[in-house]
């Protein structure tokens, strides 16, 4: 198989529904966990193929991505 | 892969067992509510890489971002705004039978978001949404066998 280089640029709008919970560590710290489903409107660019049909033709899609699992917060 | 979750665990584990009193307005503790937050994402992050011309490959990339952004939070009791900044990093090197796709992406991120508190628990459950824009770019070099393209 021969490899064809691509170099795309991409702009996405999105909208993700969430749920999450929120754990206390002490008074001011917590971790929180979250899944999350992403809904994207996007354009893409490939500077390699300038003539690309699909080059900056809006699009959407649904994604599972990004799915942030771990965060850990400071409140004050 | 494994050694990030157990030492996440392990890390939370030892850091929920020190801990004994809550943020949260409906908590016994009666020190001072604290309105704002700062978050750091962190921890085990699966991040897919867009597909190279074809959706039958979309799922084919899942990469671990251990750091990916900031978020800040203000509370209202139960209601939260957010804001987040995040930065995505990959580099991958697909190599099978009958799909190669080697290179890197980077994509920035930010975030925009309410939240919703639905328990009275320590452990709080909540809900939201969140608005996004993000830009980046992909580059790279990929291959597949007819069948799949």
């Amino acid at each position: 198989m021969t490899l064809e280089p691509y170099d795309i640029y991409t702009k996405q709008f999105g909208l993700s529904p969430t749920l999450g919970f929120n754990y206390p560590l002490g008074y001011r710290f917590s971790v929180s966990m979250e899944l999350s489903i992403r809904w994207i409107y996007y354009t893409n660019n490939d500077r390699e193929k300038p003539n690309a049909s699909d080059n900056n033709k809006w699009q959407n899609n649904i994604f599972f991505n990004p799915l942030q699992l771990l965060s850990v917060n400071y409140h004050f | 892969m494994i050694r990030i979750i157990v030492f996440t665990s392990v890390l939370f584990y030892v850091l929920a067992s020190s801990g004994q009193n809550c943020h949260c307005p409906e908590f016994k503790d009666k020190r001072p509510y604290l309105k704002n937050e700062l978050g750091l994402k962190m921890g085990i992050n699966l991040y897919r890489t867009p597909a190279f011309r074809s959706p039958a490959l979309a799922d084919r990339l899942g990469k671990i971002n251990f750091i990916t952004g900031i978020n800040y939070k203000r509370h209202f009791n139960r209601n939260a705004i957010q804001l987040g900044l995040n930065y995505y990093f990959s580099k991958f090197n697909i190599d099978n039978y009958y799909y190669k796709n080697e290179g890197q992406g980077k994509i920035g991120e930010l975030k925009i978001g309410y939240e919703r508190i639905f328990t009275n628990k320590k452990l709080q459950l909540y809900y939201g949404a969140d608005l996004s824009f993000a830009t980046g770019r992909l580059k790279a070099a990929a291959g597949a066998m007819a069948l799949l393209l």
